[in-house]
């Protein structure tokens, strides 16, 4: 193998080169290997594409030929993808795709299949991402395959249904039979070799019933399901790029990137520079590394370090030499699946994944350290089948491509999407919504979403009581586009006793969340994009919420609230929304004081309002601790003291004028930014308030606007039902009186 | 003299750690683990062969762990992780800790 000095690539001149394809069989550029590996050879899998020329507006039409021209306006091309992954080699009897979603929106799904018939093949949907448009209705896919020995006759049809027995026909025309493409790019420092090959057979440690075979990173990943094809030539890349001290370091790395990899852009694509180097900055003890988390555009590189214990066999091993290429072999391919979003084997319930892969830290998988299984190395590649796992598999494969693509998604950043404990025919569907038509929030709004948790099933549930309210049961993670999700953390945790009580079949359970704000920090607050996921862990099962989609606007009370803003995200005004008041945070409540004067008609102003009036209508036990220069070592050796304080006059003017404010007033812009479930409790604690203060008619009353209020809403009836009772019970109070 | 190897690995996310050796300050730096591949800072130091304590506190968090080793001739290599849980663990080896 021959290579050149390669010259920088020239800004301003186009980066892209042809690409050579590694087509199954053919010699690759090396001419050294034969790759023999189409991972789906004649079978029903494959990526199968629909490309309308235009789209119906419609949500989810049905029944669309493949060789449709739809019509229906202007609007945005979306092409429609099934990927089938049934056969070949590791399947993994799962299938996703992408589907229009409303007019402009479109939805990744992925479902879990059983073989039903001959190329037939059907199974639950666990889960969807939608981007734009509604919700994603179906819960079902059946695929069926009509196979063809000329692959671009080959089609299939697929039949989502809902719950509800509905149903939308899709049919497709077969594609490839690989699911992503991928180019990569293997260049190498002043003085070092790239290895990209391994022959199976020249180590005796392996398994029995391992193929001798020429494996090339190539093939690895083709059999993982990508099209892998070779950017650029292969060439040297300076020492001098490393420095004086000849180690590069992960910048130095990138510089080298940027100048010496034909494919450099700031864009997610799915392409890849593969580095060989003699030594990072950390010394021998690093073997290799995904370096590329700098800048806008992560994952893009990956370095293997060849003068790194990689390279030192164990002493007394048969084959020293094989071990050592088998080693800086499996670490390139190691490196590489960072790439792609993997995380090392132990770490796959880390980080910020959107649904947690379990932990393989036994697991026979490139994604794995091999010193770190039981038995160590040898134990590790006496069963290694040069494959990744099942999870790793279909993450790679199925997830939606922002999550794998390089340059797409962060390191690190959604690199799990299935949830072990997930179950493939689930009793219960979670939602995550807003009670408002679009879910647009304005700047400083509390951003408050909606829970409901349906019985999916035909038996009734037994369910911990309050569970929607129980955050410590949850993960939930708030994601700001171009930015790494974020673990909500509440402000406090309950210990509840557990009563339990039965969810029938149908009905539904629904709770608040305030996400707005957690524990260290406001997870949503500047303008942009969002998007909020859970997972509610059940004792048998995890149960995930759709990925909700919002966007914070821009300001648009000019610098004074921009000024404001910055009092406003602070942890003291987030615990005192959180905790609907407080008697002790004066310069929070100062804040949400100056909120309420200055933007009187914000949204925020409402939250605002309710924390204020809290705070300055009711009674408060304060601990009061006298100063002191000693340190006490209790807060009785202190002289501390509780002290009980009681709104007078004024204050109970002044929150019964806040409250009427923030929930009466102008109801429905309240419904819309407390949610349903938060303003009845707000309605329904002022009721109480007037009640307390002897004013049962006005108390009643509230009750009757929000009737109104929610009726118009579309509030279920039961729900009308209880605050029509809790007016009669006002009401009946003043007549008593 | 023997050399003690204390290696940051899993776990640290933007966390102040503080550790000392025999009471002394030995280490005092913000972490943050690099997850890809599962490391965040080191030190070393040579001491003595025989007893020694290694504390490693994150005052921050609250959390605080220790550990009795002896140093003989050859390097001790201690790897401090922070769980899943939230716990600080060790882990000691006589080979340096390789990364990935």
């Amino acid at each position: 193998m021959t290579t050149e000095v390669k010259p920088p690539i020239p800004r301003g001149k186009p980066r892209t080169e042809p690409g050579t394809v590694a087509e199954p069989g053919q010699i690759t550029q090396t001419g050294e290997i034969t790759i023999p590996h189409r991972p789906i050879a004649v079978g029903a899998s494959g990526l199968y594409v629909l490309q309308p020329l235009l789209n119906l507006p419609g949500p989810f039409a049905t029944d669309q030929g493949p060789d449709s021209m739809e019509s229906g306006g202007f609007l945005p091309a979306i092409r429609e993808e099934l990927r089938l992954d049934v056969d070949g080699r590791y399947p993994q009897m799962a299938a996703s795709g992408v589907l229009r979603n409303g007019i402009a929106g479109r939805a990744n799904w992925v479902a879990k299949l059983n073989s039903t018939a001959p190329n037939t093949f059907a199974g639950p949907i666990f889960h969807a991402w939608t981007t734009g448009g509604p919700s994603f209705p179906y819960n079902f896919v059946k695929i069926t395959v009509t196979t063809s020995l000329i692959p671009s006759t080959q089609r299939a049809t697929a039949i989502f249904s809902t719950p509800g027995g509905s149903q939308s026909i899709h049919r497709y025309r077969f594609s490839s039979p690989y699911f992503h493409p991928v180019e990569l790019e293997f260049d190498s420092a002043d003085g070092t070799t790239a290895i990209t090959t391994f022959n199976t057979g020249t180590h005796p440690n392996r398994p029995a019933t391992l193929p001798i075979e020429n494996l090339a990173i190539e093939t690895i990943y083709q059999r993982a399901g990508f099209n892998v094809t070779k950017s650029g030539g292969d060439g040297t890349v300076p020492i001098a790029g490393a420095g004086s001290n000849h180690r590069w370091s992960n910048m130095e790395m990138h510089d080298a990137m940027q100048t010496y990899w034909s494919k450099f852009a700031n864009i997610a694509q799915w392409s890849m520079w593969v580095f060989f180097a003699s030594l990072h900055e950390m010394g021998t003890s690093l073997g290799g590394i995904m370096f590329d988390d700098i800048g806008p555009n992560h994952r893009q590189g990956t370095a293997i370090f060849e003068d790194a214990f990689i390279s030192v066999a164990p002493p007394g091993d048969p084959q020293p030499a094989a071990w050592v290429q088998r080693m800086r072999f499996w670490t390139a391919c190691h490196e590489a699946g960072h790439g792609f979003n993997l995380a090392h084997s132990w770490q796959e319930s880390l980080g910020t994944p959107w649904i947690p892969l379990a932990d393989e830290p036994e697991g026979r998988t490139f994604m794995n350290y091999p010193y770190n299984v039981s038995g160590g190395t040898s134990a590790f590649f006496s069963n290694f089948e040069y494959r990744f796992s099942d999870q790793e598999l279909l993450f790679m494969r199925h997830a939606p491509e922002r999550f794998v693509e390089m340059g797409a998604a962060n390191w690190f950043d959604n690199h799990g999407f299935q949830q072990a404990r997930v179950s493939q025919e689930p009793d219960l569907r979670l939602q995550l919504r807003a009670n408002r038509d679009t879910p647009l929030f304005e700047f400083m709004e509390p951003v408050v979403l909606e829970l409901k948790l349906t019985n999916i099933s035909r038996e009734p549930q037994l369910l911990h009581e309050g569970l929607l309210g129980d955050l410590d049961s949850m993960t939930i993670i708030v994601k700001k586009d171009n930015q790494p999700a974020r673990t909500y953390r509440p402000y406090a945790h309950y210990c509840r006793r557990e009563t339990n009580t039965v969810l029938d079949a149908g009905k539904s359970f629904y709770d608040s969340l305030f996400i707005g704000a957690g524990r260290g920090q406001w997870h949503i607050s500047e303008p942009g994009y969002y998007t909020v996921q859970l997972a509610l862990h059940l004792p048998a099962q995890d149960v995930v919420s759709n990925p909700f989609r919002l966007r914070v606007a821009p300001p648009r009370g000019g610098y004074e609230q921009e000024y404001l803003a910055q009092d406003f995200f602070s942890d003291g005004v987030g615990r005192v929304l959180n905790f609907d008041g407080s008697s002790v945070l004066k310069q929070d409540i100062d804040t949400l004081q100056e909120v309420a004067d200055r933007l009187p008609d914000s949204r925020a102003a409402v939250h605002a309002r309710i924390a204020l009036a809290n705070s300055a209508g009711s009674a408060s036990l304060q601990l009061s601790i006298p100063e002191s220069h000693h340190r006490p070592t209790s807060a009785a050796a202190a002289g501390a003291k509780f002290v009980s304080t009681k709104p007078d006059v004024k204050d109970v003017k002044q929150a019964r004028h806040l409250w009427e404010s923030a929930i009466v007033t102008k109801q429905n812009l309240s419904a819309e930014t407390l949610g349903h479930v938060d303003l009845k409790y707000y309605a329904d604690a002022y009721s109480a308030w007037l009640a307390g203060q002897g004013d049962s008619h006005d108390a009643a009353n509230v009750q009757e606007h929000l009737h109104k209020t929610l009726s118009a809403r579309g509030v279920l009836p039961q729900v009308l039902e209880s605050i029509a009772a809790r007016k009669r019970e006002y009401e009946s109070k003043r007549a008593r009186t | 003299m023997p050399l003690l190897y204390v290696a940051f690995r899993e776990g640290f996310d933007n966390d102040r750690v503080v550790a000392k050796v025999n009471g002394a300050d030995a280490f005092d730096q913000v972490l943050r683990t690099k997850t890809q591949i599962g490391f965040a800072g080191q030190f070393e130091l040579e001491k003595d062969p025989g007893a020694i304590r290694l504390d490693v506190e994150l005052p921050d968090r609250n959390q605080k762990k220790s550990i009795d080793l002896t140093l003989e001739q050859s390097p001790v290599f201690v790897g401090v992780n922070r769980n899943r849980d939230g716990n600080l663990a060790f882990q000691t080896s006589t080979e340096p800790f390789r990364y990935m």
